[in-house]
């Protein structure tokens, strides 16, 4: 065993703490060590090829690195053997950075002996490391998306385009997520639908798309490369290879109800499309609100309007079991509802409408054929009182974030309404304008200046009603002046929440969430598509808010990770899983039962009962390791004589 | 507001079938099945009695619009004693 | 009374048989409405439709409905359908009737129909009871119900008719309650396309008898019971459809597959065989050309008085074949009339064998041989049972070897020909009857030498004619020694 220990400076980081040269004296007096010397910036090109050269030259067999965390640079390092012909687990890292120079900053002489310790510590480890070989195990290289929104949209036709299959499962009837609710798109005013019905029809007819409507993922099972998912098909009661979209049904159905894709403004059948561009074209019953139940059929209006006979009260729920390679979340957002507003009258008055509301009624195929109306009576109103920031950068509320898309919806709204109504009046309250994005400073500005809105800067505190009209009470922090305004209708923009079926389908995909249920990225800056999950890709509002073109962008992110990991037929995996002594183990299964995997079962072979381990489902979290009484489980390269070696090091002396 | 709160702005744009019911007292025997399945509960049982002695179907009041010709009680009437003829120029919801 | 306008079905239904006999709150009249719909939403043509019902509450049914029908005796609806059906294959036959009619006294003949594969359509009312006769229990009595035979609770395991008729070939098994009009008529729609056995159990209140005493006293209270108590499934498993109390009642179409019907069956057998490809539907089966038999009109050569000509012998020695051959000859080939019987015991060889013939220059009234005039006896057991019919003036031909005819009147003319020795110097004793044959038509002047050959022919198996015909020769030749009688 010949060591070399390379120790980093980190530029002032670690050498402005730490006594680097009293180290380096140090640690080539331990054991094993033949080599050892510091360097100012190790993670560098020339410090890589530093180590390199020394690997070959002096024939090192094992490398301690002491510099940052493993995280940061683990991989940096590992490639470094590699490239000099060492296997990557015989390199150990000591952290002399975030767990040492940076916390003890105040005391350098204690840092620099914790310094010492750590590499022994590493050292310990290292003596009993052994070379290891990824697990290569075939990839399916077909991919899932959940999220039928223009996130999840585009993912699914990037990847389909790229010469894979694609599973896409939408929970609602039909594609389009919000982006199908809204009238038009800042900051060019396309028409939405107009924009994204084309691209729904595509993912329709793609032959390498599989699209699964009103349907939910139930259960993953694997890993990156093998994903066993459950989808859950819900029953439609009509049979989608024999709706013709004739629409013959809806006219005879009794049942009135809300329609949610109207925001409840609009009203449909209890046998239903959501919106006339559905894709796809096919109804859905929902048996809720009609007149029939499972156990009885009373009204047969529509079976017996349908002339394809696609109507089948009989139809129960479906499981379809599917392989994929890969998953892309893409469920969007949600917004909080107006009844978490009652300052603003939310829940309370019905002309207290919030943003998407407004895209209802805006919309020409909405209920209202495109026309703002009050939902109390019907009226255009001659003015409207917005409000931004509503339940957003809230911290008492608990959403201390900025919901990023309302700055620019809401000048939006405000144009569009003094394009209807000239003579109307509009108020916006707000905080600061977020206009960040490719032209939307130029389109705010224009509004403010063409249109002759007022922008007051400051807070609403209550809105009240007051006969026909609605009183909002506010203050304008410019001038310093409580304001009080008569309106005819309310609009807030209420904060965006996660649409992640609360925190079911994160613990389905067993990736993490935040504290405010967006799913989390494994780095914030370098990798804001990809989960801690490996195989499992971000992309929309269900990882932060975000407007269209981000969540567009995001999507062929993810798509083009999940096409670079299929650019393998098969994926190595890291060989760091555990494995079972099998001569110790008694077959308890106290390990089956403490693995959050699953990747642990009880065999009998030659009447001895033992634990086998999935290495492919494995995560090499090392739970079993330490559930077990016997000691008969192992998790390579962190065994339990490493990890006691490292243990009895820091300890000594 | 809360979905089932909020008034459609669009209801004039939905029809919804309407039926005229017919019932044959006389040939009722009083088993009530119209009466209890009907979806809209537009049917009560009478005061009076038939000729045979039983209480037979007859429409509540002020509900003698509102069947949806769903034809449930056409159906499963034993007698062929209660039918709903098609209304032309539908209800609105 | 405001009777101004019409039912709907009004043309499907025999008002003038209304109100019918069931009872109020009853399933039957509910299945009967489905039904009646269902016919009329199916745009099914009325004059191809014919209902038979049996003996119960849910037979009387047929008479209901304006369709033509039948009302049977009691169990056996569903031979009657399988006759109807037969002889009209373009009929579309339902049979509408009860538990106790269809699975307790006409229980086989629904699983040989079912088995089969008939193309009828059964819709069984299943109302746990027999309703019409008191409320007994029967066949599909849920176990620890009451009946008016289980006032203390039933103790027998019913049917479960599902598995029942799956496991005897049904081709399309469902089960629905009463309460499941939708379902109901969407099966019995699907019945009336589908080809092959079809049978639609319909779980029916009965709420004068069983529902009464087990505390669901109105049909209302039964609709409702059944409504909660109901699994629907989109495939049930006909194992699972054992109706308990305390366990919801499974419904749901069990089996719906396609297998050829029994005609398919026939027809595809017996084309291969006769060369049939035609099965014209009236009973009447065209023979290919050569097996066609002119029946000509031929007159009795002369008059001749009615001789009763009785044979008799040891099983297996060709009795029944030389009398058919005999009656042949005479009739279709000489023209008189002739009757024919046969007699014979239970063993297939050695035991006892008789026929008679009657020849007749006019028709023949009776059809025994009561005081035969000729006797041909080729066994001495034969001869000793037969002794007493010989009278003074009988003929009587015997096997030489094998009969020693005693004790009989002097007057009686005795004809002997060694047939079995003759015939196994042919090469086979089989065909004793033969040469007996031949013997005969020497010296008896009923037919001539062509018409017995031409019998022979056609009575023999393929491919022996020849043979045959060299033992009548023998027989013949021998018989022309005495000279005719």
């Amino acid at each position: 065993m010949r060591v070399g220990v390379f120790i980093c400076h980190c530029g002032r980081n670690i050498a402005s703490v730490v006594d680097v040269h009293w180290l380096k004296n140090e640690a080539a007096k331990l054991k094993n060590v033949v080599f050892c010397e510091d360097y100012i910036y190790l993670c560098s090109e020339p410090g890589q090829k530093f180590i390199c050269e020394k690997i070959k030259e002096l024939n090192l067999t094992h490398i301690i690195v002491a510099a940052c965390t493993p995280s940061l640079h683990g991989e940096t390092f590992s490639r470094t053997l590699e490239s000099a012909g060492l296997n990557r687990y015989l390199l150990e890292i000591a952290n002399i950075r975030e767990q040492c120079s940076w916390v003890h900053q105040n005391t350098p002489k204690i840092a620099t002996k914790k310094a010492l310790k750590l590499i022994e510590a590493a050292l310990a480890k290292l003596t009993y490391a052994k070379p290891l070989t990824p697990l290569r195990v075939p990839m399916i290289r077909k991919a899932l998306v959940i999220g039928g929104g223009i996130a999840g949209i585009q993912a699914a036709l990037d990847i389909a385009n790229g010469g894979f299959e694609v599973y896409l499962v939408e929970k609602e009837p039909s594609l389009g997520g919000h982006m199908a609710q809204l009238s038009e798109t800042f900051p060019t005013l396309d028409c939405s639908s107009c924009i994204l019905t084309p691209k729904m029809v595509e993912v329709a007819h793609h032959k390498n798309i599989h699209l699964f409507t009103y349907a939910e993922v139930k259960n993953i099972e694997g890993t990156v490369g093998n994903f066993e998912v459950t989808i859950l098909k819900k029953p439609r009661y009509v049979w989608e290879d024999k709706c013709t979209g004739c629409n013959d049904c809806v006219d005879v159905c009794p049942v009135i109800v809300p329609n949610e894709f109207d925001q409840g403004l609009g009203a449909r059948k209890a046998i239903y499309i959501p919106f006339p561009q559905a894709v796809p074209l096919v109804y859905t019953i929902d048996l809720e609100n009609c007149l029939n139940s499972k156990k009885l059929i009373v009204c047969e209006n529509c079976f017996k309007a349908c002339g394809p006979r696609a109507i089948d009260f009989l139809m129960e729920e479906e499981e379809v079991k599917i392989k994929v390679g890969a998953i892309i979340v893409a469920t969007g957002y949600d917004l909080i509802p107006l009844e978490a507003l009652p300052e603003y009258g939310g829940g309370r008055y019905q002309d207290v409408i919030t943003s998407l509301d407004l895209e209802r009624l805006l919309s020409p195929s909405g209920p209202t054929g495109g026309v703002i109306r009050r939902p109390s009576d019907g009226k255009i109103p001659k003015s409207i009182v917005f409000i931004q920031c509503a339940g957003s950068r809230d911290p008492e509320h608990g959403r201390p974030y900025c919901s990023k898309i309302c700055c620019m919806y809401t000048a939006k709204h405000a144009l569009l309404y003094k394009h209807a109504v000239p003579e109307g009046k509009v108020y916006i309250f707000y905080i600061d304008i977020r206009a960040a994005g490719k032209r939307y400073e130029e389109f705010v500005q224009r509004i403010v200046e063409e249109e002759r809105v007022l922008y007051l800067r400051g807070k609403v505190s209550k809105v009240f009603r007051k006969n026909e009209k609605l009183v909002v009470l506010g203050v304008d922090t410019l001038t310093g002046r409580t304001v009080e305004i008569e309106t005819d209708m309310v609009v807030v923009a209420p904060a965006i929440i996660s649409n992640n079926g609360g925190k079911a389908l994160a613990q389905i995909l067993k990736t993490p969430i935040d504290e405010f249920g967006f799913f989390t990225e494994i780095h914030p800056k370098l990798r804001p598509v990809e989960s801690p999950a490996i195989g499992i890709y971000l992309a929309g509002a269900a990882q932060s808010p975000k407007d269209i073109s981000e969540s567009v962008a995001q999507a062929s992110a993810a798509a083009s990770k999940v096409l670079a990991l299929f650019s393998q037929k098969r994926i190595a995996l890291e060989p760091i899983k555990a494995e079972v002594d099998v001569k110790l183990c008694k077959g308890c299964g106290i390990c089956v039962k403490t693995c959050p995997f699953g990747a642990i079962k009880i065999i009998k072979k030659k009447k001895k009962k033992y634990a086998q381990v999935s290495k492919a489902v494995c995560q090499g979290c090392g739970s079993c390791m330490g559930a077990c009484k016997f000691r008969a489980i192992n998790v390579a390269h962190f065994t339990l004589k490493q990890l006691f070696s490292q243990v009895d090091a820091l300890l000594e002396g | 507001m809360a979905l089932a709160q909020r008034k459609p702005l669009n209801l004039e744009k939905f029809k919804i079938p309407r039926g005229r019911v017919i019932i044959f007292e006389e040939l009722c025997k009083g088993c009530e099945l119209c009466i209890e399945y009907c979806p809209k509960q537009i049917l009560e049982l009478s005061e009076d009695y038939n000729e045979r002695g039983y209480h037979y179907p007859v429409l509540k009041s002020g509900m003698e619009d509102e069947c949806i010709y769903c034809l449930f009680c056409q159906e499963v009437c034993p007698d062929f004693a209660i039918f709903s003829e098609k209304v032309e120029g539908e209800g609105h919801g | 009374m405001q009777i101004k306008k019409e039912h709907p079905l009004e043309r499907l239904l025999r008002r003038e048989r209304m109100p019918h006999i069931l009872c109020t709150g009853c399933g039957i009249g509910t299945t009967m409405a489905n039904l009646v719909e269902a016919l009329e939403e199916g745009e099914f043509d009325l004059d191809k439709i014919s209902v038979v019902s049996g003996i119960g509450c849910a037979g009387r049914v047929a008479g209901y409905l304006n369709l033509d029908g039948f009302h049977t005796t009691h169990g056996r609806p569903i031979a009657f359908a399988t006759g109807l059906k037969l002889t009209n294959p373009d009929l579309t036959v339902i049979v509408f009737s009860g538990d106790g009619d269809l699975a307790a006294i006409g229980g086989n003949h629904l699983i040989h129909a079912a088995r089969r594969n008939i193309d009828i359509k059964v819709i069984c009312i299943n109302n746990f009871t027999y309703g019409m006769t008191g409320g007994q229990l029967g066949p599909t009595t849920p176990s620890g119900t009451w009946s008016s035979t289980s006032v203390y609770g039933n103790y027998e395991i019913p049917f479960n008719l599902p598995y029942l008729l799956c496991a005897c070939g049904a081709t399309y098994v469902a089960r629905w309650t009463s309460a499941h009009a939708h379902h109901i008529k969407n099966s019995i729609i699907e019945a009336m396309h589908h080809k092959g056995f079809s049978f639609i159990e319909v779980i029916s209140a009965c709420p004068v008898y069983w529902g009464r005493k087990n505390k669901l006293r109105t049909g209302k209270d039964m609709v409702k019971f059944f409504l909660e108590h109901t699994e629907i499934k989109r495939h049930p498993d006909p194992r699972d459809a054992l109706i308990q109390m305390g366990t919801p009642i499974l419904c749901g179409v069990f089996v719906n597959e396609k297998r050829p019907d029994y005609l398919d069956m026939m027809k595809a057998q017996l084309s291969k065989k006769l060369g049939i490809s035609e099965f014209r539907g009236d009973g009447k089966v065209t023979l290919p050309e050569e097996e066609k038999k002119v029946v000509s009109e031929m007159r009795p050569p002369k008059e001749i008085k009615l001789t009763q000509i009785k044979l008799a012998g040891l099983g297996g020695q060709g009795i029944a074949l030389l009398g058919l051959i005999m009656g042949r000859a005479a009739s279709i080939f000489e023209g008189y009339s002739t009757v024919y019987t046969q007699e014979y015991g239970p063993e297939a060889r050695g035991g006892a064998s008789s026929s008679g013939l009657i020849i007749s220059s006019r028709a023949v009234n009776m059809p025994y041989t009561t005081a035969p005039d000729i006797l041909v006896i080729m066994a001495q057991g034969a001869f000793r049972k037969y002794r007493k019919d010989i009278r003074e003036n009988s003929i009587i031909f015997i096997d030489k070897d094998l009969v020693r005819p005693k004790n009989i009147p002097n007057s009686v003319k005795v004809y002997a020909i060694p047939a079995t020795r003759m015939a196994e110097k042919l090469g086979r004793a089989l065909v004793a009857n033969i040469v007996m044959l031949g013997f005969f038509t020497a010296i008896t002047p009923y037919f001539s030498v062509e018409s017995a050959e031409k019998a022979v022919k056609m009575s023999v198996p393929k491919g022996t004619e020849e043979f045959n015909l060299t033992a009548f020769k023998e027989g013949y030749e021998y018989g022309r020694q005495y000279g005719r009688a």
